[in-house]
């Protein structure tokens, strides 16, 4: 059944000149030469993960391929007995006469974009991917190749981030000013990623760091593939002689947080998203909001692709339709790509679920 | 310019006016007096007008980034406001910040000199202003120059936190407030320097708390004790001294402003005279209701024709200075011996109750909503203004229970249900209901999920975050008084109306009827 599939696909890739290698199929990105899937939200046997994020990385795969930095928290995720192969970060392997090897794309600890050869012709999958520099993870390495998958979650131009630094320098200043009076500090961001990149901002010189139970499986897992925090304190450990007015508390969702409430001392506190660059999703927002986030902004997407040397380029994820269109002006050959979470008419939940 | 922008997203953020007030204290701490005055000044909200469109500032912004225009309209429908789009979509900002302009000279640019520039002037000025700066600078000069800048505080705000910088009396820092305002380093200066001869002029006495009392009435007369109404109005105080005048709020905010026409009857008052009282519309020359006064309290600046369609009038109460002396340590019956020597047409002297013995209090009371007033007070007339709580017995009118039909929801969050919901409730007329007005549904929060669970499976229509909802859900609700309102459907307006609960086993049929409602109209 699935040769006749792979059969027929083939036959439309030639007649339509989609793609050498990848197809979109019902469960995700499928490579019939290779027979693997990258990211698939159907259940596959062999699946390629970029990230450990949830609407990447499912359970229920017989096979997994991921980074090596990747792959703790990939399992925190689908759990330890999962059959999961580790690859380092360029080591190539050959699957049914495939190359293909992983490469740091930046987004959060392990994630990586998916390189795939065969027969002199490249494509990559980037995943979810920034190109600004970030301590918790390897930086974003630009690959030459023919297709480029990439994302498109902020692909408008009015999203530009600020530098990390000042960002930082923001945090750290209100979290003083909050010291001086007294009050707690909470700080929330996504719980993989989002959280520990907070994390490795903060200055300990200001005050104690207490961290949410439901964050240090992750936070550990970094620590384990060598990333640098400031010490910080669990909630146990900040349970006597702390004081609580002086910390700061970093936080995955609200759903955290039931066993350290009535500690916090008059809180005040702050979400971190590339969502809140907009005033009208700040307001919507009750915390104060930094503009922090995990993927490419509008200059540095573009600034990607290019470095790629792409000419055809698949957009997925976020803002496709923009991105593609602009993407065609500039002379590519760009598409939309389908995905099972893009809904063009609501822009809001479809983000709320990207970020969250 | 950084600092300003720092202030401005500070206090844009937060609804907690301690927030507000540390964010200013901050800034007029660290700011230069020229921003600072500029500050007041936005705060004060008149100072900037429209130098350029929101529209022009776009294009120069896609200009100068170089986007196609669907582009731009397509960030346009994701940010939702033009000249935050403009300010988004341009290329990362380079060179020194230090060498731009500081945040008072562009004030001034967009107040004075912006709008007689050439069209290829202001837009090389713009164009390079935005250079060196960060997003949230370039929204806020957008903003500015746009004249749409809000600076979301109020001027009490600003008062308490200079307040605490300079230790100068708030009532005292509200007058200074008060007068025009023009945003140069002198005025700053002037406003935050003390002068004990200032303050003396303008200050207003504290106001005695009027809570309702607990004391039984059973054994007062009328030899020893008097009657007065509870005037359905705001309770202030007139201050005359030295040839100025001022009309106080009970919490200290300085009405002069809003009423001109009252301020103008104050010239016939003698010189150190302070009165308290209530402020009422007049009808007629007599007291009638909120709904004129709401107009003129709504109004900064009222208009000549919401003067004479809305006149306002002053019921005296008390006196609290006469001749400059002052009477608080004055039994009750003295002081009110001056107010005997008062006239002045809109400013009424104290008008007794008559009354008989205490049992016939309660008659008097159920008087008082039919002529406007929200109860009565009765007061020892040998008591002293600052005396024995057992010398001030108010009494309100009792609040009317009816039942209301739940007809519209709207939550700024409908997944949300900490968020803030209002309900709009109908009463029956012929048939049909008609609203009677929103309510803030402050329930208790189970009842408050299941009315948005509720309200999102039974939406009829939506108008924006407004649902029009399945007549279902029945309140009992409970209100001060009622008056004519031409503003709402009813064609009446619910004074002090609050839900008091959910009455599950009541139907949409038993609701109160609209004429039951007008009868209590005074």
């Amino acid at each position: 059944m699935r040769k006749r599939l792979n059969k027929s696909k083939r036959e439309s890739c030639r007649t339509n000149e989609v793609s050498k290698l990848l197809t979109v199929s019902k469960k995700g990105i499928y490579c019939a030469a290779g027979d693997f899937y990258i990211d698939p939200w159907g259940k596959v046997d062999r699946a390629i993960i970029t990230h450990a994020h949830s609407d990447h990385a499912r359970s229920g795969m017989k096979h997994y391929l991921c980074s090596i930095d990747g792959e703790e928290v990939l399992k925190l995720r689908i759990g330890f007995k999962s059959s999961v192969q580790a690859l380092d970060y360029g080591e190539a392997i050959s699957m049914n006469g495939v190359r293909v090897s992983l490469h740091p794309a930046g987004h959060i600890l392990g994630s990586s974009q998916v390189r795939i050869e065969l027969d002199g012709r490249v494509e990559v999958v980037s995943g979810d991917y920034k190109t600004a520099p970030d301590p918790t993870c390897k930086s974003f390495e630009p690959i030459k190749c023919h297709l480029f998958v990439t994302e498109s979650t902020f692909g408008l131009p009015i999203y530009q981030w600020p530098t990390e630094q000042s960002v930082f320098q923001d945090v750290n200043h209100w979290w003083s000013r909050n010291r001086e009076l007294g009050r707690t500090t909470v700080v929330s961001g996504y719980s993989l990623g989002k959280a520990q990149r907070i994390l490795a901002g903060l200055s300990p010189s200001i005050g104690p760091i207490i961290l949410d139970n439901l964050l240090i499986p992750n936070t550990e897992a970094y620590r384990n593939a060598g990333v640098k925090f400031p010490e910080y304190l669990t909630v146990q450990e900040a349970s006597y002689g702390v004081n609580w007015g002086h910390s700061i508390v970093v936080c995955g969702s609200s759903l955290s947080g039931l066993n350290w409430q009535d500690k916090l001392v008059e809180p005040s506190s702050a979400f971190f998203s590339g969502w809140m660059a907009t005033r009208k999703r700040r307001k919507a927002s009750r915390d104060k909001g930094f503009v922090l986030s995990d993927h490419v902004d509008w200059p540095s997407l573009l600034s990607a692709v290019k470095a790629t040397g792409a000419q055809e380029v698949w957009v997925t994820h976020g803002f496709t339709k923009p991105v593609a269109t602009y993407l065609s002006e500039l002379g590519l050959d760009a598409k939309e790509m389908p995905t099972p979470w893009a809904s063009e008419d609501q822009p809001l939940e479809r983000s709320a679920e990207r970020e969250n | 310019m950084k600092l300003f922008c720092r202030l401005w997203r500070a206090l844009d953020e937060t609804e907690d006016p301690t927030t507000k007030v540390r964010a200013l204290v901050e800034y007029f701490s660290e700011a230069s007096d020229e921003d600072c005055a500029w500050a007041v000044a936005l705060i004060k909200g008149k100072a900037v007008r429209r130098a350029t469109s929101a529209q022009t500032l776009l294009d120069w912004a896609r200009h100068a980034s170089n986007l196609p225009k669907w582009l731009v309209d397509e960030s346009v429908n994701e940010v939702g406001d033009l000249s935050e789009t403009a300010a988004m979509i341009l290329p990362a900002s380079k060179g020194n910040l230090s060498k731009s302009q500081p945040w008072h000279w562009w004030c001034e640019m967009a107040t004075n000199r912006f709008a007689d520039l050439g069209s290829e002037e202001q837009a090389a000025t713009v164009l390079k202003a935005w250079q060196p700066l960060e997003t949230p600078e370039r929204i806020i000069l957008n903003k500015l120059l746009t004249g749409s800048l809000r600076v979301s505080c109020s001027l009490k705000e600003v008062e308490i936190a200079l307040w605490m910088i300079t230790g100068i009396d708030q009532s005292d820092l509200a007058h200074r407030l008060s007068k025009s305002w023009s945003p140069t380093a002198t005025s700053y200066q002037e406003l935050i320097s003390p002068d004990p001869f200032q303050g003396s002029i303008s200050r207003p006495y504290p106001l005695r708390q009027l809570d309702e009392a607990s004391t039984a009435i059973e054994n007062i007369d009328p030899e020893h004790w008097r009657i007065d109404w509870l005037w359905t109005g705001q309770r202030v105080q007139i201050v005359s001294r030295k040839g100025v005048y001022f009309l106080w709020s009970l919490t200290n905010d300085l009405l002069n402003e809003r009423f001109p026409d009252l301020l103008e009857r104050f010239r016939d008052l003698p010189d150190g005279v302070v009165l308290e009282g209530f402020l009422v519309s007049l009808e007629n020359h007599e007291p009638s209701g909120t709904v004129n006064l709401r107009k003129r309290l709504g109004r900064l600046i009222p208009s000549a024709k919401a003067i004479s369609e809305s006149p306002v009038g002053f019921m005296t109460l008390d006196v609290l200075e006469w001749d400059g002396v002052d009477l608080r340590d004055r039994p009750l019956c003295e002081r009110l011996l001056r107010a005997g020597e008062l006239a002045v047409g809109d400013i009424y002297r104290p008008v007794m109750v008559p009354w008989t013995d205490s049992k016939g209090i309660p008659n008097v009371l159920s008087l008082a909503r039919s002529i406007h007033a929200d109860g009565i007070l009765l007061r020892r007339k040998d008591g002293l203004y600052e005396s024995l709580d057992q010398d001030w017995i108010g009494l309100l009118n009792q609040p009317v229970q009816i039942h209301a039909v739940l007809m519209y929801v709207q939550m700024s969050n409908i997944n949300d249900p900490r968020s803030v919901t209002e309900y709009t409730l109908g009463v029956w007329n012929e048939g049909v209901l008609v609203t009677i007005g929103k309510f803030l549904g402050n329930l208790p929060s189970h009842q408050q999920r299941a009315i948005a669970e509720f309200a999102r499976a039974n939406t009829l229509e939506r108008f924006g975050p407004v649902r029009t909802v399945r007549q279902e859900i029945v309140f009992r609700i409970e209100f001060d008084a009622v008056e004519v309102s031409t503003r709402h459907k009813a064609g009446l307006l619910l004074r002090g109306g609050r839900i008091l609960s959910w009455e599950m086993d009541k139907r949409p049929a038993e609701a109160s009827k609209l004429s039951a409602l007008k009868s209590f109209i005074p």
